[in-house]
């Protein structure tokens, strides 16, 4: 009995054309519309990535500092790149904004100048203050114990090198990635609209063919599960074809994260069902009443995420808080977010387990709500 | 004397202030075609839900089977079928996968299932319409899938909420013909309808309900004695004055003429000789008239004169 109510469930969501233009169409033409709009801005950060700052070095001076400048330039990946030159010619530089700072090994220490506040000249103040704390401890440990000073300057390095690491991942996110992140959420909400029929189409009070099924001999419990399991499982695959159009068409960098980041769009699918099933099923509106109910509510939450201000997920967490941790779209955008910039997947988890809790709870309320045994009117 | 296969009792509904049942006994024998008339708003949708177990009520009991029916009485409901007023079928499923569906609510086994799946086909006559989707139906295929959708899992009882509403009279007789089928093949068939002439023309036991309440029951034979008209008597007549029709009227067995269009209709009691009687009234008074013919009592007449003729909703 389920999997055939399973399959005559995706067979009508797929030949439901206006699901698979909200669901699919139009998340994919959104989606390239920003591409159009923020491509050429995403490209020039992506240059700026690597940041030029001028390193001049006194003759006599210790030349570790200009290795670790060295190490930081190579690879495809690489932090800064590094101009060696005078003190005047850097300053030059500086002014002509050619470079973000200008380190200057004296011999005795290392100076940073810089022209402007901002984040690349944060970054090399902290690669120069991390050098520092390095230098120092490496000389505490050799005045106490020499023998163990090779292993300490290997630690050092690998610490600078995961330091380096994070900061790079740090730099790489932009806020236009927020808008994708919050894209992918307005996506996966969609599912609401199958959410939405699976209420309408089981309330004898709301369709003829709701009438029709529960007067049937066959267990109610069932059909709901068919028939959400079924939804589920089509707007995740909607999520997906958006994700991928997302990454290997337009070419949005999602990180590396992708089964995590999968989990991510199962979950925030499983909630956009239930929270059209839960609209669904409460009040005897029509059908194209509580979808333009659950639609108002969709934008509205990704609105508060940043889907059309990118920085709105920041305004609300500093005035209201509370909104993002209920708010099913800031979670997702949250729960992506936390996955390319964190390495330990606390964020992440936690986002999930409350996207998971609000959509059980939206469904246990929406099965209360249609479990209904006789209706006082129809 | 055998199990009703639907027995009502004492039946009230309410709807807030609104007596919807006011308390109403039906009682529907095995093998009957059981027409339930009434207005709009009578209780007739609504009698017809309490069967189902669709809808709470205030008073009374309904067996079907002999047994009170609950929400979850599936073994009452694998044997009952019901095909609603307004058509109940997924606009993105085909014919044969629309009725597939629903008579998969059930019927588990998958051979059993395909085999009544090509009966119900047959039986409305959609054998070249199996892939269509229901948009491209026409009004009275459309009914039809609606028919077979409620009826193919072979059930024993069948609801039938004003099935032919809004269908051309080749298909409204393609589903008078089939209902009468089903009934031969063993099913007890309840049946609402606006149309009196399909009543009378399949049901072989009718209730009419007014105001939630059962105003008169019985064959159609037994209706039409209860009432007052024996029979209706219509002239075409060119010229008549007032005081011959209100003469016409105080004939014996008369109780009311109505000239319209040209048209005298004499509306009479039960008695004899009555048309004899009136023509020879138009010839004394050399009152010339064209075509004469009279009428016995319509299901029609019956309702109109029960029910009172007064707008409903």
């Amino acid at each position: 009995m389920f999997f055939r109510l399973f399959k005559y469930n995706l067979l009508r969501s797929i030949r439901m054309k206006e699901i698979l233009f909200w669901s699919l169409i139009f998340p994919i033409g959104l989606g390239t519309f920003f591409q159009v709009t923020f491509g050429h801005y995403m490209e020039k950060e992506e240059i700026f990535t690597e940041i030029p700052v001028a390193y001049v070095e006194e003759e006599d001076a210790d030349a570790s500092f200009g290795e670790l400048l060295d190490t930081m330039e190579e690879g495809d990946d690489a932090l800064i790149a590094v101009t060696d030159t005078s003190m005047d010619d850097a300053k030059q530089l500086l002014e002509e904004k050619e470079v973000s700072g200008i380190y200057y090994n004296s011999g005795e220490e290392v100076t940073l100048y810089v022209k402007e506040e901002g984040i690349k000249p944060s970054i090399l103040q902290a690669v120069l203050q991390e050098y520092e704390q390095t230098k120092q401890t490496i000389t505490t440990i050799a005045g106490v114990n020499p023998m163990i000073v090779e292993q300490a300057v290997q630690a050092a390095g690998q610490s600078v090198d995961m330091i380096v690491d994070e900061k790079y991942t740090r730099a790489d996110m932009d806020q236009f990635v927020n808008y994708f992140y919050a894209l992918l959420a307005m996506t996966s909400l969609y599912g609401c609209f199958l959410g939405v029929n699976c209420a309408v189409d089981i309330k004898a009070d709301q369709s003829a063919i709701g009438a029709r099924r529960i007067i049937a001999s066959s267990s109610r419990f069932v059909g709901i599960l068919a028939d959400v399991s079924a939804s589920l499982l089509i707007q995740f695959v909607c999520s997906i074809v958006g994700f991928v159009y997302l990454k290997y068409i337009l070419g949005v960098r999602f990180g590396s994260r992708i089964p995590q980041l999968l989990l991510v769009l199962l979950i925030a699918s499983f909630i956009g069902v239930a929270s059209g099933f839960f609209i669904g099923s409460i009040g005897k509106r029509s059908r194209d009443s509580k979808t333009g109910i659950v639609v108002a509510f969709t934008m509205l939450e990704c609105f508060l995420s940043g889907l059309m201000v990118g920085n709105m997920y920041h305004i609300v967490q500093e005035h209201c808080p509370i909104i993002n941790k209920i708010n099913p779209a800031a979670l997702i955008v949250d729960a992506l977010y936390s996955l390319d910039i964190y390495d330990d997947y606390t964020r992440y988890t936690e986002n999930l387990v409350i996207l998971f809790g609000i959509a059980v709870l939206l469904c246990i309320g929406s099965f209360l709500a249609v479990r209904r045994e006789r209706y006082a009117s129809l | 004397m055998a199990q009703p296969v639907v027995e009502i009792e004492n039946l009230v509904k309410r709807y807030k202030e609104l007596v919807a049942l006011d308390h109403l006994n039906l009682r529907i024998e095995e093998g009957e075609i059981f027409g339930l008339l009434g207005p709009n708003g009578s209780g007739k949708t609504t009698t017809i839900s309490c069967i189902l177990a669709l809808l709470s009520f205030d008073k009374g009991s309904v067996k079907v089977f002999g047994k009170e029916i609950e929400p979850d009485s599936y073994d009452l409901k694998r044997n009952i079928g019901v095909v609603l007023q307004n058509v109940a079928v997924f606009e993105e499923l085909t014919v044969y996968e629309n009725i597939d569906y629903f008579c998969g609510l059930y019927i588990k086994d998958k051979a059993t299932r395909k085999q009544y799946v090509e009966e119900a086909i047959r039986f409305v006559g959609l054998e070249d319409y199996r892939k269509f989707l229901p948009k491209k139906l026409s009004g009275g295929l459309l009914r039809r899938l609606n028919i077979a959708c409620g009826i193919a899992h072979k059930p024993k009882l069948i609801i039938m909420d004003e099935p032919t509403v809004a269908v051309d009279p080749q298909s409204r007789n393609k589903i008078l013909e089939g209902i009468k089928q089903l009934n031969a093949q063993g099913a007890t068939i309840i049946y609402t309808s606006h149309y009196m002439e399909e009543v009378e023309q399949i049901c072989t036991q009718i209730a009419i309900v007014d105001k939630g309440r059962k105003i008169a029951e019985g064959t159609k034979e037994e209706l039409k004695l209860m009432i007052k008209m024996g029979e209706k008597i219509h002239l075409d007549v060119l010229d008549i004055t007032p005081e011959q029709i209100e003469e016409i009227r105080r004939l014996e067995h008369v109780y009311q003429v109505t000239y319209e269009d040209n048209q005298l209709q004499i509306s009479c009691n039960r008695g004899k000789h009555n048309l004899v009687r009136i023509l020879a009234y138009m010839q004394e008074h050399d009152i010339g008239f064209g075509r004469v013919y009279s009428e016995l009592p319509t299901l029609n007449d019956v309702f109109l004169e029960i029910t009172g003729k007064e707008l409903r909703d």
